[in-house]
């Protein structure tokens, strides 16, 4: 069977490799055109070679702060993600003690407030928000953030609880933990890559949005991705070229992120998702 | 140290400081009775704004800080509608608006008069008349720019092919076929603002104004522009499509002024701020050989269809900060200086202005008798209608006459929704 | 954390019923601007006594749901006394007309619904076929499928869908590639090209996440079935369709629920891809009511609308999953 499975082999190989250049291509060739002038980026006929230049980086990261818009991103997607997590965790945990229709309430709950455009919150937001002065602060953009993916991450969190066996709390207790302790020392270490995988969901959610981000606070503390859908959109192709720039810059740590962590992703979905 | 020598040298300082290269003065740095806090001025992003928002980041004196939020259109229009309509105190401190948002905010009663500010700083800033926007005398606004669609096309290639510049629309579509035919590099010879929604209304509005048409009935917010002049607005539109990218529908500014910068479109009316990008090597393969005129009419003789926009500062009614450093900081972002320093960038109301070739446009249409932008404020509600209707116009799924009295209907309605009628 | 969703939904509700203009009167102002001085006769709110325009704020029940979808035609008509001079076609054309554009919300509905039953089973069968094909190959290889392949997952959606425009567009790359072969195809200049471009992009941006999910459950497929079949002399096809596929089976309601509700919020590549031409979502007809024509009320009637809309769509899940509930306990 050697030599079937040498043309096998490579006919899934070139599949893949087809589907691999399928999903990056997009993102390559704005990577490639982010190094060019507006001129040759967006040229008429495509050009496959052009000068190289650094200018639009550079213009955006020095000339437009750029690095800032980077901090606030940093300050709200770990704000949000370890508030998700811990409320999550906690939340999670109790309810997953408790077997029933707990658990389909839980998820009706949770698929409605996914299925949720965040459009529809926005007018409300705004008047509620400006009422009570706290538009332009990071705590409520995060609170925002939290919440309306905290069905969710409950949900999530529960199901990777509930394939825990009781045995492991009670033994815990046994040893004379109190429930909190046995919560922090013996659970979570065992589905450390269950957190992971929801960890990721709420980093996503946070880390990519852009239409609360947008409205709900001010110029400074803006984050990457309402910074450059702005100046995407903008009336001057310079600012498109930053734009370019921006969407390369913000994807970069996403990609060092999947290849960190990649393997306790697949942990993580193989341990808890299984189950659904 | 006599007192001769200390003044000398004290005099040799501050020529010293004069003189050093790039040391400006930080903004602000002379204001009056400035009380510290944060300022917070929301904008559109033309060149310009950006400009100004630029020079003005370094208005740090005494605990004053100055942030701009620019926002592209049309989310600039409604957080500033937001929040100067807010029961709270407003969000921004100041707003640069376009004329359309100036009326939607002057109707609903919720600018502030700066009449008084202008008079007690008018010297110190140099504030032109020219630049004041008035209503029964009060100034509500104060203007910096000027801007209208105007015409582009390729001089370089009319002159190869001996076409004289376009007067009317008529001429524009000859010549479009004389290069489309001719011209092997052209192959979509016109390229306009044709987006569903807001360009391509602006578009019917220029041409409609053109032909003479009256949106509304006089004197009272009735809808009138389903009239011949619409019908006759609309078929103009349709048959420029013939010349035009396939993708029209999706054609916005940007996309326009792609097309000129890559030498694939030969003429067509765009915005006069958008002029100075055809000229930078680094947006664009036809450096000079761009020019600029005015709008072309519709008919032999007739005003250039097109309409004159200012853009401005407006300050609200429940403004939150410091009446006298919010007027004070908004002048020193317009001064001279700013002019000066950025005097190709758009077409500065001020005086200082040196008009580059880029500004033909707007002058030779300003004369050629252009309109200003209508100012009712339930135009806004008319042009949105229009512009849905556009697109099922252009693919001929609808007629001119019935898709406007669609659009007439469904304007009226959300017109007595607001209010203006009854 | 509840009430922060409970309470702009309840606010949602509010707004939607009711409707608040500012009372309007008919004035003669002289304007004056950089372009001259002239008298207008315009409309300008009333004031109050505060110096603040006069709100009038009333209860108009169900006027927006149904203008939003669409059930108002025949009340247009009593506007008609102000409508075209020409009355010839008035009555007619109207009637004839709308149809076709009221019902925005129900053209909205009607693509996004095409857009998640369009994609979901590609992204089912993609995804799955994906996750097989890279649990084939060696395992040296696999950390570069897996994080290459996650890719469009999970980039910011603005940014994919400006990536995927800038390939599309006039003259990208895309075409380009295409009129080689003699196929000139301008994307988005027609509703059909528009629509499978918008389609493609949700399943390019969603297989990922089906493959990871599969390929997670694929480590997870019992050794020992596989091996018991193995030995009873099935091949690879029949072992794939009698073990591995029963056992996947959650996964795949899993992807198809999520993806339904994510595919419901679809916003960023009909506002980056079309501005809403040829294509609308039920999310960003809302966003464009609010911020175009800056009606809250009418906005809030049209994310009402939109929540109901949730409903209809996942009850036939939700029945399936609370029967499944009831059985397994």
């Amino acid at each position: 069977m050697k030599r079937p499975a040498r043309v096998w082999s490579l006919m899934l190989h070139l599949a893949l490799f087809a589907w691999l250049v399928v999903a990056c291509l997009p993102i390559v060739w704005t990577a490639i055109i982010s190094l060019r002038q507006y001129v040759d980026a967006f040229s008429v006929p495509v050009k496959w070679l052009a000068p190289v230049t650094f200018e639009n980086y550079s213009r955006l990261w020095i000339d437009k702060a750029f690095y800032r818009n980077f901090l606030n991103t940093a300050i709200v997607t770990v704000g949000t993600v370890s508030v998700s997590l811990t409320v999550g965790c906690l939340a999670g945990y109790a309810l997953s003690r408790y077997r029933g229709a707990v658990g389909f309430w839980l998820l009706i709950t949770a698929l409605v407030f996914r299925s949720l455009p965040h459009s529809t919150l926005l007018p409300s937001f705004y008047v509620m928000f400006d009422a009570l002065g706290v538009r332009n602060e990071y705590f409520t953009l995060i609170l925002v953030l939290v919440a309306i993916n905290q069905p969710f991450t409950i949900w999530m969190l529960r199901s990777f609880f509930v394939n825990i066996p009781q045995e492991l709390d009670e033994a815990a207790l046994v040893d004379g933990c109190s429930r909190f302790q046995a919560f922090r020392r013996v659970i979570i270490p065992v589905m450390w890559p269950g957190v992971v995988t929801t960890g990721l969901f709420s980093f996503l959610l946070a880390y990519n949005d852009f239409l609360l981000s947008s409205s709900l606070v001010n110029a400074e503390r803006m984050t990457m991705p309402a910074a450059i859908a702005n100046a995407i959109s903008a009336d001057s192709e310079a600012f498109l070229m930053q734009g370019v720039a921006g969407a390369v810059s913000i994807t970069i740590p996403l990609i060092i992120l999947v290849l960190l962590f990649q393997r306790q992703i697949v942990s993580g979905l193989t341990q808890g998702a299984v189950k659904g | 140290m006599t007192s001769r020598t200390l003044r000398r040298s004290l005099l040799a300082t501050a020529v010293l400081l004069a003189t050093l290269p790039g040391v400006s003065m930080a903004r602000c740095d002379n204001l009056s009775d400035a009380k510290p806090g944060q300022i917070n001025i929301v904008g559109n992003t033309f060149p310009a704004l950006t400009h100004i928002a630029k020079e003005m980041e370094s208005c740090t004196r005494g605990g004053l800080k100055v942030q701009y939020k620019l926002v592209p259109s049309p989310q600039n229009e409604t957080e500033t509608l937001q929040a100067f309509g807010s029961s709270g105190k407003s969000a921004f401190d100041g707003a640069v608006v376009s004329m359309g948002t100036f009326t939607k905010l002057q109707s609903a009663g919720q600018l502030q008069s700066m009449t008084d500010l202008v008079n007690k700083y008018k010297a110190k800033y140099k504030i032109e008349d020219n630049m004041l926007v008035k209503v029964n005398g009060e100034v509500m606004a104060i203007a910096f720019m000027q801007n209208a669609q105007n015409l582009f096309y390729r001089k370089d290639l009319f002159d190869k092919h001996g076409i004289k510049v376009p007067a009317t629309y008529a001429d524009m579509m000859a010549a479009a076929k004389t290069l489309k035919e001719k011209e092997s590099s052209i192959e979509f010879p016109i390229a306009q603002t044709f987006a569903k929604g807001w360009d391509s209304a602006t578009e019917f509005s220029n041409i409609f104004a053109g032909y003479g048409g009256r949106f509304f009935k006089a004197g009272s917010a009735a809808p009138d522009f389903n009239s011949d002049a619409g019908v006759k607005a609309l078929e103009t539109m349709k048959a420029m499509t013939a010349y035009m990218t396939p993708n029209y529908l999706a054609s916005g500014s940007d996309d326009v002024m792609n097309q000129y910068q890559q030498g694939k479109a030969a003429m067509g009316v765009l915005w006069a701020s958008r002029a100075s990008r055809m000229d930078d090597a680094a947006a664009s393969k036809i450096v000079g050989k761009m020019e600029f005129t005015a709008a072309p009419a519709v008919m032999a003789g007739g005003k250039s269809a097109t309409h004159l926009w200012w853009d401005g500062v407006v300050m609200p009614k429940n403004l939150g900060g410091d009446r006298e450093t919010v007027f004070q900081v908004l002048m020193e972002a317009l001064d001279e200086e700013t002019t000066a320093k950025g005097n190709d960038l758009t077409i500065w109301v001020r005086s200082s202005y040196k008009p580059t070739r880029f500004a033909n446009g707007v002058a030779a249409s300003a004369k050629a008798g252009a309109p200003q932008w209508p100012s009712e404020p339930y135009f806004g509600l008319a042009h949105g209608e229009i512009g849905k209707i556009i697109p099922d116009v252009m693919t001929g799924a609808m007629t001119p006459k019935a898709a406007l009295d669609a659009a007439a209907v469904a304007y009226s309605k959300s017109a007595a929704e607001k209010g203006f009628l009854k | 954390m509840l009430l922060l969703l409970a309470l702009p939904l309840a606010v949602t509700f509010y707004l939607s019923v009711r409707s608040c203009a500012l009372q309007m009167e008919v004035v003669t102002v002289t304007e004056s601007s950089p372009f001259g001085t002239k008298e207008v006769v315009t409309q300008r709110a009333v004031m109050g006594p505060d110096g603040r325009a006069l709100r009038v704020c009333r209860f108009v029940g169900l006027e927006y749901f149904r203008k939003v979808l669409g059930l108002d035609v025949g009340d247009g008509d009593q506007a008609g006394s102000s409508a075209p001079p020409d009355a010839s076609g008035a009555g007619a054309a109207p009637a004839a007309a709308s149809p076709q554009r009221a019902t925005e919300f129900m053209g909205a509905l009607h693509f996004t619904l095409l857009y998640t039953f369009a994609t979901t089973p590609f992204v089912l069968l993609l995804g799955f076929a994906l996750a097989l094909g890279v649990n084939q190959v060696g395992q040296r290889w696999r950390p570069i499928y897996i994080s290459a392949s996650l890719l469009p997952f999970i980039i910011t959606p603005v940014v994919g869908a400006l990536a995927i425009k800038w390939l599309f567009r006039d003259n990208g790359l895309v075409p380009y590639f295409l009129s080689q072969f003699g196929i000139s195809l301008f994307w988005m200049a027609q509703a059909w090209s528009a629509r499978l471009l918008i389609i493609l992009y949700g399943i390019w941006h969603v297989v990922p996440f089906a493959f990871i999910v599969f390929y997670a459950g694929l480590q997870s497929v019992p050794q020992d079935s596989l091996e018991a079949a193995r030995i009873d002399g099935a091949n690879a096809w029949q072992r794939l369709r009698y073990v591995t596929l029963p056992h996947l089976a959650p996964l795949f309601v899993f992807v198809t629920l999520i993806h339904l509700m994510d595919a419901y919020r679809v916003f960023e590549p009909v506002m980056v891809l079309t501005q809403g031409a040829f294509t609308t979502s039920v999310q960003y007809l809302t966003y464009y009511i609010l911020l175009q024509e800056n009606n809250p009320y009418k906005a809030s009637a049209a994310a009402v609308l939109t929540t109901a809309g949730i409903a209809v769509l996942l009850i036939p899940l939700l029945v399936r999953t609370w029967k499944e509930q009831r059985r397994g306990g």
